[in-house]
């Protein structure tokens, strides 16, 4: 199983798609994060108090939609590129290439949502620095956010991971995901957040402690998407071994 | 075999020789058994089909395989790659090891090959040795202007022949040896004389045991 994981690592860091993704998640991270700031910075909310804090940290999870596009593209990403019938010749038995690419993911979603914290905690305290602040790094809620962050993307990638599985057809996959995260959940939150915080954009959310609604508590939020990951990664499996690659 | 265009050669190899639990020395012995060494850090989607067919079969050799199975190994090769190939099969099997060629190209089969079998619509309609295919019946082409003459000798000694283009004769049961002579005998001008080559027989004795269908069917 270790070299079944080591191989599709290996996948990962000789195509370009990896290093693409995780310079995109830079990108948008330090962004997000210099515009959280100039943002709270401007209104009434104090940028050291923990309101402030909050609002600034969370955005260091904006980058768990790269690494669930990279969960979609390490298991979907083989029927596109038709390497799917070699992967599986070399290792028939389906439901082991299954778990090592979610523990890929899942492994890509920790060291990509890692860097993406530590560019946020670096962003952040470069623009507290020029407002004359200092990043009040040491509370116990700016560490709960960042952890939270770092779940947060690993849980996308494992997401991911499961749903390129169910999906196979990648292009689908990633624009249909999109479109429930960006779209229609944002949409079923305001029509019912009763509802809406169940879902997995809303539960990521939860895991950055997003001011921007009544989401569920981090431990929830975390138990509750490991829960979408096991149950769509174990449809896809029982599907996989009776369909053709 | 298809492989991730963004992806080197030598580091499909890699991603196949860490699945499969084989030691990645390997990867660098099988880039120089099939020639790409020099391609190895070039991405796979850059290569020709035949670097393409070379690389497949390099991870086919990753493992040290004892039988080798290969489906129309020639596609997209060259001259010289074809020639290669025929070599290197050759080469796996007097090391002991089992090569089986699925193929269409016949005079391939028939250069390489020790045993061959012909199957049509999914039926066995032949198993033999190549040496034993032609059986004990050698075919003579003769090409001269002076056919119709020499087609009547042939005949007269007994031997089937048939009549290919206006001046050239295929015959049946006889040498080569023997043909010159009866046309030597009647003073008759012979501009070709050959024997022909198993990997024709081969295609010939194909396509009587099929019938020589020519319908596709799917």
């Amino acid at each position: 199983m270790n070299s079944l994981i080591g191989a599709e690592f290996l996948k990962l860091w000789t195509t370009r798609t990896a290093s693409a993704l995780l310079g995109a998640i830079v990108v948008i991270t330090s962004l997000s994060v210099a515009a959280a700031v100039a943002g709270v910075g401007s209104g009434k909310l104090d940028l050291e108090s923990d309101e402030g804090i909050r609002a600034v940290l969370h955005v260091a999870g904006s980058g768990a939609l790269f690494v669930l596009m990279l969960g979609i593209i390490i298991t979907a990403g083989e029927y596109r590129q038709r390497t799917a019938v070699d992967t599986f010749l070399t290792t028939p038995r389906r439901s082991r290439v299954l778990a090592a690419k979610l523990a890929a993911s899942i492994s890509a979603g920790v060291v990509f949502g890692s860097l993406a914290t530590a560019v946020a905690i670096a962003t952040a305290a470069l623009a507290y620095n020029l407002k004359g602040l200092s990043l009040p790094l040491g509370t116990g809620l700016a560490w709960k956010i960042l952890l939270g962050s770092v779940i947060y993307a690993a849980l996308f990638g494992g997401l991911g991971a499961s749903i390129g599985s169910l999906i196979r057809n990648q292009i689908v996959a990633i624009i249909g995901t999109i479109a429930v995260v960006i779209i229609a959940e944002p949409m079923i939150f305001v029509i019912s957040p009763a509802v809406g915080r169940w879902l997995p954009a809303a539960l990521g959310r939860a895991l950055v402690s997003d001011p921007g609604g009544d989401f569920l508590s981090q431990p929830v939020a975390g138990a509750m998407l490991i829960l979408y990951v096991a149950v769509i990664m174990l449809a896809a499996a029982a599907i996989e071994s009776r369909r053709d690659a | 075999m298809v492989f991730h265009w963004g992806r080197s050669g030598g580091n499909h190899l890699r991603v196949v020789a860490r699945a499969a639990g084989i030691d990645p020395s390997r990867v660098d012995e099988v880039l120089e058994t099939v020639g790409l060494t020099a391609a190895g850090d070039r991405r796979a989607g850059g290569y020709s089909r035949g670097m393409q067919q070379r690389l497949a079969l390099a991870g086919v050799l990753l493992g040290d395989p004892t039988v080798l199975i290969l489906d129309e190994p020639n596609i997209g090769l060259d001259p010289a790659g074809i020639a290669w190939l025929r070599e290197t099969m050759r080469g796996w099997a007097a090391q002991g090891r089992t090569v089986l060629v699925s193929s269409h190209v016949l005079s391939e089969v028939a250069l390489v090959a020790d045993r061959v079998v012909i199957i049509n619509y999914g039926r066995v309609l032949r198993e033999a040795d190549t040496g034993d295919l032609g059986g004990s019946e050698s075919a003579v082409i003769v090409r001269s202007p002076d056919s119709t003459m020499l087609e009547e000798l042939c005949r007269t000694e007994g031997w089937r022949v048939e009549r290919d283009e206006a001046d050239s004769l295929t015959i049946h049961g006889a040498s080569a040896e023997q043909v010159g002579q009866i046309a030597a005998g009647a003073g008759i001008v012979v501009h070709e004389l050959t024997t022909e080559a198993g990997t024709a027989q081969l295609e010939q004795m194909f396509l009587e045991l099929t019938g020589s269908k020519q319908e596709v069917s799917s």
